[in-house]
């Protein structure tokens, strides 16, 4: 009798264990706050998404942008981070990317990059591309088949603002004032040395 | 009057003119948000809203070891089943779908706040490195938010590189179930032949 109970016990415990395997899961999630930033031209700007695995197995996942945003991103973090079971949303690993957006609009110099004005008559500038939260790819088939791999994309569109202004004399004023100062202080070392002279010769 | 007190004079004057324009300048470029001051018949203040999004999904066990067609023997074969396809002992979920249901599936956590959709491609042909291929005409699957012994259904959609639309909006908690079959030609030389099948879920509306 024993021997039976003890015969059941096992069936179910190994009915249990084959359907947790069979249930186990692993996955990568992603958090984003926003899916259009506006930067300004020449400036940098970052955004946080943050990556998590609610799942009941550990996982590597990378984050990465599109070929479209490549162009202006000036720090991506492509290190697999490790993010372990059950970690939800609130916990969710942070990682940032940061763009920088070249001057896109034109603007009327009159000397080199100097005494600009900006009209802002094109039209606007954006790169539109997606953030993709990717599960590590781990192991392979034995046999003729396919790998599998897993991401989650979020969609992110960067506009590039345009400040309209007058033209900047700033740089000219400055350059005059020191002109001037320098002028000034010239004529003034003159004048004293000439004093000087006139001292000397009486 | 010398001619330097003259010249001086001028360049005094050159310098009052041209902090007059600086001063006139910056008052040009000026964020024109001025601040209101003295008597106010009102008062403001800011409002703002942070509209956090996040979905997770994760594959089935099955789906994670990889989609195996076996070890076949006998050439040539017509949709070759993945071994996930039908699995006799399939114990998971509720019991009306006990018995030869998909093993592949990708479930959408409910730690999520969007619903998804789905998109499916192959980074290449089944292939031996550097030697022969599987053309990917003979790579097929189709997919269910349904799982039983018919559902997903037989015999699918062509595999291609470029990502194709796949199930539309699964809710968080919600399944998509995948089924994989395989023609392979009497002429198809030996050896073992593999690939990368990329799932990719993107938040509704969104393009593959």
């Amino acid at each position: 009798m024993k021997k039976r109970v003890y015969i059941a016990v096992l069936i179910c415990l190994l009915i249990v264990g084959l359907s947790q395997s069979a249930l186990a899961r692993k996955g990568v999630g992603i958090v984003w706050n926003t899916e259009t930033e506006i930067v300004n031209e020449g400036a940098s700007h970052c955004i946080s998404y943050g990556v998590y695995n609610p799942w009941d197995e550990d996982v590597a996942a990378t984050l990465t942008a599109s070929e479209e945003l490549k162009p202006i991103i000036v720090k991506e973090d492509t290190e697999p981070k490790f993010i372990k079971a059950e970690t939800y949303h609130e916990q969710a690993i942070p990682i940032e990317f940061c763009f920088k957006v070249a001057r896109v609009y034109a603007r009327n110099c009159l000397v080199g990059g100097m005494l600009c004005e900006q009209t802002c008559t094109e039209p606007q500038v954006e790169y539109s591309g997606n953030i993709l939260a990717l599960e590590e790819q781990t192991g392979g088939t034995t046999g003729t088949g396919s790998a599998t791999s897993l991401g989650v994309s979020v969609p992110l569109k960067i506009k590039v603002a345009c400040n309209a202004h007058p033209r900047n004399y700033t740089p000219a004023y400055i350059a005059i004032i020191i002109i001037a100062l320098l002028l000034i202080a010239w004529i003034l070392y003159k004048k004293q040395k000439g004093n000087a002279n006139k001292q000397e010769l009486q | 009057m010398q001619k330097e007190s003259l010249l001086l004079i001028i360049l005094v004057g050159v310098i009052i003119f041209s902090l007059y324009g600086l001063t006139h300048q910056a008052v040009q470029f000026e964020d024109s948000n001025q601040q209101v001051t003295g008597y106010q018949a009102f008062v403001e203040t800011d409002s703002r809203v942070q509209i956090q999004a996040f979905v997770a999904i994760a594959k089935s066990a099955n789906l994670s070891a990889g989609i195996n067609f076996g070890a076949i023997a006998v050439l040539p074969i017509s949709q070759a089943n993945g071994t996930g396809n039908y699995n006799p002992t399939n114990i998971s979920g509720p019991i009306s779908n006990f018995g030869n249901v998909t093993e592949y599936n990708i479930t959408v956590s409910t730690d999520s706040n969007s619903a998804v959709d789905f998109c499916i491609r192959a980074n290449a042909p089944l292939s031996i490195p550097g030697a022969d291929e599987i053309g990917l005409g003979n790579y097929t699957w189709q997919n269910s938010t349904i799982a039983n012994s018919s559902e997903p259904l037989k015999f699918g959609k062509r595999i291609t590189t470029s990502f194709q639309d796949d199930t539309k909006s699964i809710s968080p908690g919600g399944s998509n179930h995948y089924r994989f079959w395989l023609n392979v030609s009497a002429s198809q030389a030996p050896g073992t032949y593999n690939n990368t099948i990329h799932f990719k879920a993107i938040p509704l509306s969104g393009i593959c």
